[in-house]
């Protein structure tokens, strides 16, 4: 009997999807799967849903008002502590990552983040798959460990666990928070800019390629006329030529749209984390070597603003 | 002030490399170095800190080979103050924990009141070798900084950090600290010739640490990833782009 801990994650009051994929992989390493949920929200979690291939939910309230990587780091070791599993799976975020290496380093468990794939091979130990020397090249990797496993998976490779109809079984574990000396939070500011980049339907993304303010406004008023909602990457946003609401990437918002049209981006890694998953992605860019085409169905290597130009006349 | 800035002189993988000894690794000169970017924004960062302190000292340290030295000499050409270079053969490159604890050995020595790192490498993009130094070392960690400020008398630093989805959140925390730094934190600068060509006569100094904790991690094989996804170009004309995208919004509408 092997036991996977999936510590999941509550997104706007529900069980997040990411969390249903990390729960779709963890079925294919152990034969039974704890869900762990450590955090401030969890009292306020009114539907916590049966998950095709959960055994049970262990929960943790964690008290706090504010995400604070010291105190959801106790908390998901006092879950594994009470689960005692041989692998444990964690979302790859900056809010996991900023304490899951941690927890590897303390307890001396083999550690990996940015898994694309994991699974068991013939003789039932874990592999696991991850990018090595940048983006082209990948390493299937085992542990020397008799200790568990902890890895952080990548968002969107995994198909989401569906719910289920019936109660889960749920245990909740009491947890003080002791939160870090000499660590003041002041305050939390919120993107702005009203859009909602997550359930857009078609997005057209604006590169450092757009080049002026000027030339942002031309897109604008396209984006109007053809019912599309815009988006950028952090370079634009760190100009200060878009609010950072527009923002798509890993600091960004992670979109799904039917139709991705990126402008003049060249494709940071962090950028084609947020985006890969569209269905449709046509990419222009001058640069014919820009990581974007590596992750596009459609390319062109033409000037955006021309594009543009030709956008409008055809409307 | 002693402020630490870990640089990692990161190995990008060109198109046409080849793998060596039934694909355990990629063959090392189809690899392309580069000091890792938010690392160097992080130093960036630091020569500020200290400007602004006017009394602290920038240290840059990293982990690795010999070849690891070009990395640190652009850094000393840069602007800090002095280098180490960590080695020994029991550290692993691939496992975040293997070298963030041989970086802890080291830096522990000194006790620098702040010790910076980039958010994540270019080549491996683990996102943990900060937060695993800062508990290996015992210390309180920020992760994923946008803005970093002195607070008040030298003693505390303001810290802007990033969440996903475009949140931020303000802090105010004490020394000692590790911060992990994002790229595009500040401008980046280049050294001029002159400096180059001064850090080419600056030391490095060579670490050695002992009694390291083998990694428990193993490369079992290296493989291209399959480009699921071969790109159709369209004709590089602006009209039938024009009309190819209208084409696809209608569809996807």
């Amino acid at each position: 009997m092997s036991t996977v801990l999936v510590i999941g994650e509550i997104e706007d009051g529900f069980i997040s999807d990411f969390t249903r994929e990390l729960i779709t992989a963890a079925i294919a390493l152990g034969d039974t799967i704890i869900l762990g949920i450590a955090s401030s929200e969890i009292d306020f979690v009114k539907d916590l849903t049966n998950i095709t291939g959960v055994e049970s939910l262990v929960t943790i309230s964690t008290h706090s008002p504010h995400f604070d990587a010291e105190i959801q780091r106790t908390a998901t070791d006092a879950l594994i502590d009470h689960i005692q599993p041989e692998v444990i799976v964690m979302p790859f975020n900056y809010k996991a990552a900023s304490f899951a290496g941690a927890i590897a380093e303390k307890r001396n468990l083999g550690f990996a983040t940015d898994v694309v794939d994991v699974y068991r091979d013939s003789d039932g130990l874990l592999r696991i798959v991850r990018p090595i020397y940048g983006s082209r090249v990948l390493a299937e990797i085992g542990f020397s460990t008799q200790s568990p496993v902890l890895v952080l998976l990548r968002a969107s490779k995994w198909e989401p666990a569906n719910v289920i109809s019936g109660v889960i079984n749920h245990t909740h574990l009491e947890f003080s928070a002791k939160s870090v000396d000499g660590l003041k939070h002041i305050e939390f500011i919120h993107p702005t800019g009203e859009i909602d980049l997550k359930s857009a339907n078609i997005i057209f993304s604006l590169g450092r390629g757009v080049g002026s303010t000027e030339n942002i406004e031309k897109f604008e008023v396209l984006a109007e006329k053809m019912g599309v909602t815009l988006g950028a990457s952090r370079p634009l946003v760190d100009a200060g030529w878009l609010p950072a609401g527009h923002q798509v990437g890993q600091t960004g918002t992670t979109v799904k749209p039917n139709l991705y049209v990126a402008f003049g981006i060249s494709g940071a890694i962090q950028h084609l984390a947020g985006m890969s998953g569209a269905k449709k992605i046509l990419a222009i860019n001058t640069d014919e070597s820009a990581p974007i085409f590596a992750v596009a169905h459609f390319g062109a290597t033409v000037d955006m603003m021309e594009v543009a130009e030709e956008l409008n006349n055809l409307l | 002030m002693k402020i630490y800035v870990c640089i990692k002189y990161v190995a990008i993988a060109s198109k046409y490399s080849e793998f060596i000894l039934n694909d355990s690794d990629v063959d090392p000169v189809f690899l392309e170095h580069q000091v890792n970017e938010a690392d160097y924004a992080a130093l960036v960062e630091a020569m500020r800190l200290r400007d602004e302190s006017g009394e602290a000292e920038v240290v840059v340290v990293s982990v690795g080979d010999e070849k690891v030295n070009e990395g640190l000499r652009a850094c000393l050409a840069l602007g800090a103050d002095r280098a180490i270079r960590i080695y020994s053969n029991a550290i692993s490159q691939h496992d975040p924990i293997s070298v963030a604890r041989a970086l802890s050995s080291i830096i522990q020595i000194e006790n620098p009141d702040i010790v910076l790192c980039g958010v994540q490498s270019i080549d491996a993009g683990y996102q943990s070798t900060g937060p695993v130094l800062a508990s290996s070392l015992g210390r309180k960690c920020v992760s994923v900084a946008s803005k970093i400020n002195w607070a008040s008398k030298f003693e505390s630093l303001q810290v802007q950090r990033d969440f996903e989805g475009g949140l931020m959140e303000v802090l105010e925390v004490n020394l000692p600290v590790v911060i992990t730094v994002l790229p595009g934190i500040n401008e980046i600068r280049y050294p001029s010739f002159k400096d180059t060509i001064r850090a080419k006569k600056m030391e490095i100094k060579l670490e050695e640490p002992e009694n390291l904790v083998a990694s428990q991690m193993k490369i079992q094989r290296v493989f291209f990833k399959e480009v699921s996804r071969t790109v159709q170009m369209i004709e590089s004309d602006p009209k039938i782009v024009a009309t190819k995208i209208i084409e696809m919004v209608r569809e996807a509408h």
